[in-house]
Order: structure tokens, then C-alpha cells, then sequence
């Protein structure tokens, strides 16, 4: 084989490597995949990007229901039997943002692929008392 | 040739070497379960890390059962109930800290808070505003002066009732890295329901980077804490609170007047390598106020640090962490 062959080749793998190596760890943090966990217990995983048309998923615990709103993109707890509703004032999961949490209910909301934060840790989250 | 293909070969080791390198991180081991009445987050890194963090939420998990008031069979439910006036070395060595803490913030912390606490139905969820003259009679039984704790003998007047909430975070924290540490782990950071605590450093040798919550919005953070073993703590309002007729109701009583203290501070953040301290004293400064906050640490400098926000959002740094934070708001430094 001539040596021009054996350049392009090692040219183009390390092209490839190089690429994989910017954009694969890039590609997995941004991931569009939710975990719903009730108590630790995985109920559901949801892609966002492919949900195409607003649906609701109630789940049940101890303090009522927590009524969740998955749709395009997005999702969110729309309502809950309990009273504090800090499920529900937490708005949407945001991209690296906090997990979705109803502490009476364990219920848990959260991205498959967590994005990764300039933080290791953030205090005061769903402080008890 | 050979020569040409010795070539090759090592130029495509490399090659693998160079896509290889990102995921070289040291073995990471997490673990989320709820107890305490929030949310635990634990991880620890090495080899040991898993073992550890396994023991670690026993150690929780049985603290949980020792001290929590909402469960009935708890030393300090029964202490409560008038049901016993012995507890076990462990309970009493932690009430002792209780009141030490109390009598350091001059009852801001109080440990005898929780008729109150639980009159506004903090405890239950089922919030109410209570009645001028409910407070007032239940008042009269608030005040840590009239506990006392005689080895493992308890004593108090009927009426007053003890609750370890305000520093029982902070002992699991502090009782959860002995675990991890007793398990060989030397890189841990755990989170109990918000109240940050790192064992070490990062597996790296770097300092953990630890935000700390916007009460404007909690999704996000206002600053970020450079810090190493040490834990740190963030009381607020906006963590619990429920509103009626217009007005905000938040958790953190002040034990003189009974109402939500209301000393103009948003947010109280302590750091120290007392996870005990760290706890009573963060809810201690945001009863308070920032002039009683910034005496208390003038005479406890080389105890503790702190970070307040004030309502109209300055940010307020002690000078022994102040070049390990940085934030984006207006922010003074306290200096002794």
C-alpha cells in the first residue's frame, strides 16, 4: 500500500476520534430521557423528544395523587392531593435543573442522563424543617 | 513493511488511548432513599464506596427511627409523651448539644420549639394560622432553660416538649461520614434534604464545588462554595411555607413571639466541620437578623463561617470562606 493511502486513513481515524472524543460525552449529558421513581422504584421512563401529544400519568401514594403532565418537550406535576404543592410549584424539569420531588409521596422526577453542573451538590433543596 | 506496521500499530493504540480518556473517572457509587421526612442523596467514590454508602443509610435509617418525633416508639416521642425521663448515652449526649447551641444563640435556636411548630401544622401539612391567644398559652411551655439533662435522666415541666428536627440532620450527616469513613471511603459528599456535607476532598484532590440555592428560584443558585471536609447548611423560608389571605406563612418560627421570624433575612447558610453546629446555628442567623448574626460569629469566628442573603438580595460573607465563594450579586465580606 502507498503511504499516501496509510496518511489518509490515519487522517480520517484520527478525525473520528478526535470528534467522538468533543461530542460524545456533550451528547450524553443533553439526553431527552425522564425517569419517574416512586420510594427509589423506576416507574416509568419517558423520552420527550418523542412525545408528539400531551398526556397525564397519575401516580398514588400516602398524600394523595400526583397528577404528572408530559407533553412535547416538557414535563411537569399539574396537580397534587397534598398541601405543601412543591411538586407543582417547581414548574417544569429544566435542563440541569433540580429534580421534580414530592416528599410525601417519594415520588421523584428526574433526567435518565443528569446534565453536568459546574456543582457538585446544592444546598437547601427540599429541606425538610 | 514490518517496520511500517509497528508504526501503525502504535499510532492506533494511541489512537484508542485518546477516545479511552474521557470516561477515566474514579468508580463513583450513589444512592437516593428517603427518610427523615426528606430526601437523602449520598455518593462516594473508591472502591469502598459502595459498601460505604450501605451503611451509611442503615446509620440514617436507625437515627431516623431514635429521634424522629412523627414516629411514636422514638426516645424523644416518649420523652414527649411523659411516657420515660431515661433516654440512651446516645440520645442524651445529642440533647446536651441541643441545649448547648440554644443557650449559644441565646434561645434563637430553641430545641423546645415544637408545640408551636406543630400548631402551625408544620409537622402534619395541614397548616393553619393559629389563634393570638393558642400562641400565647403555648408560649409559656417554649424555653430550652427548662430542660435539663442529667446523664441519661431528662427532666421538664409538663407542657414542654423536646424535637431534635433542627439539629437531627445534621448529627445523621456528620453520624453518616463516620460510616463511610469506618468503611475505607475518603471521598464522599451526601445530601440530606439540602444540608451539603463532604467527607475529603474530590477523588481529583480538588475542593467539592457546593451552590447554594436561590430562594428566588429554586431551581437555580445564587453562589458557589469552594470548600473541603467541611459541611455546608442553607435555612430559609422559602423551603417550607404555605400562604393564606395574601400572606406568606413559612416554617422557621421564631421561639420568642411564635410567628415565622421575620429578621429580614432570605436565606442563612453555615459552613463549618461541625455538621451538629452547622445545623441549629443556620436556623439560629435567619431568626436573628444580620446584626446579632455578625456579633454571634465575631465571638465564634474559628467555629464557623456563614453566607446570608438579606430581602433586598446583598449577599453578606464571612472573611474565612470569602475567597472561596463567588456570586453575582452585591456582596460585603464580614471581617472580625
Amino acid at each position: 500500500m502507498k503511504t499516501r493511502t496509510w496518511i489518509l486513513i490515519f487522517a480520517a481515524l484520527l478525525l473520528v476520534c478526535l470528534a467522538a472524543w468533543f461530542f460524545l460525552p456533550k451528547l450524553l449529558q443533553t439526553g431527552s430521557e425522564v425517569g419517574i421513581y416512586q420510594d427509589g422504584e423506576l416507574l416509568k421512563t419517558v423520552d420527550l423528544s418523542k412525545v408528539t401529544a400531551t398526556t397525564t400519568m397519575t401516580v398514588s401514594g400516602s398524600a394523595g395523587d400526583n397528577v404528572i403532565e408530559i407533553s412535547p418537550g416538557s414535563i411537569c406535576v399539574r396537580s397534587a392531593g397534598c398541601p405543601d404543592q412543591t411538586c407543582v410549584k417547581h414548574g417544569p424539569l429544566k435542563a440541569g435543573g433540580t429534580p421534580i420531588i414530592c416528599l410525601p409521596n417519594k415520588l421523584v422526577i428526574r433526567w435518565m442522563q443528569q446534565a453536568e453542573t459546574e456543582y457538585d451538590a446544592m444546598t437547601g433543596t427540599e429541606a425538610a424543617s | 513493511m514490518a517496520k511500517r506496521t509497528g508504526i501503525t500499530l502504535i499510532f492506533a493504540a494511541l489512537l484508542l488511548l485518546l477516545c479511552g480518556c474521557s470516561g477515566g473517572e474514579s468508580q463513583k457509587s450513589t444512592d437516593e432513599f428517603f427518610a427523615m421526612d426528606t430526601v437523602m442523596d449520598l455518593t462516594a467514590y473508591g472502591k469502598n464506596g459502595a459498601a460505604g454508602i450501605t451503611a451509611a443509610e442503615t446509620e440514617i435509617n436507625r437515627l431516623d427511627a431514635l429521634l424522629s418525633v412523627g414516629n411514636a416508639d422514638s426516645e424523644i416521642a416518649r420523652l414527649d409523651a411523659g411516657q420515660t425521663t431515661t433516654v440512651s448515652e446516645e440520645t442524651a449526649a445529642l440533647l446536651k448539644r441541643a441545649l448547648a447551641v440554644s443557650k449559644m444563640t441565646d434561645g434563637a435556636y430553641d430545641c423546645t420549639v415544637y408545640p408551636l411548630v406543630s400548631a402551625w401544622g408544620f409537622f402534619s401539612g395541614d397548616y393553619r394560622v393559629p389563634e393570638a391567644s393558642e400562641i400565647e398559652t403555648l408560649l409559656q411551655n417554649v424555653g430550652w432553660e427548662k430542660v435539663s439533662v442529667d446523664g441519661t435522666a431528662v427532666s421538664m415541666p409538663a407542657g414542654t416538649q423536646l424535637d431534635l428536627g433542627g439539629i437531627g440532620k445534621g448529627y445523621a450527616s456528620a453520624q453518616a461520614k463516620k460510616v463511610l469513613q469506618d468503611a475505607g471511603v475518603t471521598s464522599a459528599i451526601v445530601s440530606l434534604g439540602g444540608n451539603i456535607s463532604a467527607l475529603g476532598h474530590k477523588p481529583d484532590g480538588s475542593n467539592w464545588t457546593v451552590a447554594i440555592q436561590d430562594p428566588a428560584d429554586t431551581s437555580t443558585y445564587f453562589g458557589l462554595l469552594e470548600t473541603a471536609d467541611k459541611c455546608v447548611i442553607t435555612s430559609g423560608g422559602y423551603q417550607r411555607y404555605f400562604e393564606q389571605d395574601g400572606k406568606t406563612y413559612w416554617h422557621i418560627l421564631d421561639p420568642e413571639t411564635g410567628y415565622p421570624a421575620d429578621s429580614g433575612i432570605l436565606s442563612a447558610t453555615v459552613v463549618s466541620s461541625d455538621d451538629v453546629l452547622s445545623d441549629g446555628l443556620s436556623t439560629a442567623l435567619f431568626v436573628m437578623g444580620l446584626d446579632k448574626a455578625e456579633a454571634l460569629w465575631r465571638e465564634n469566628s474559628d467555629l464557623f463561617d456563614m453566607i446570608l442573603m438579606t430581602s433586598d438580595r446583598k449577599v453578606y460573607i464571612t472573611s474565612g470562606i470569602s475567597d472561596d465563594f463567588t456570586t453575582e450579586l452585591d456582596c460585603e465580606v464580614v471581617r472580625p
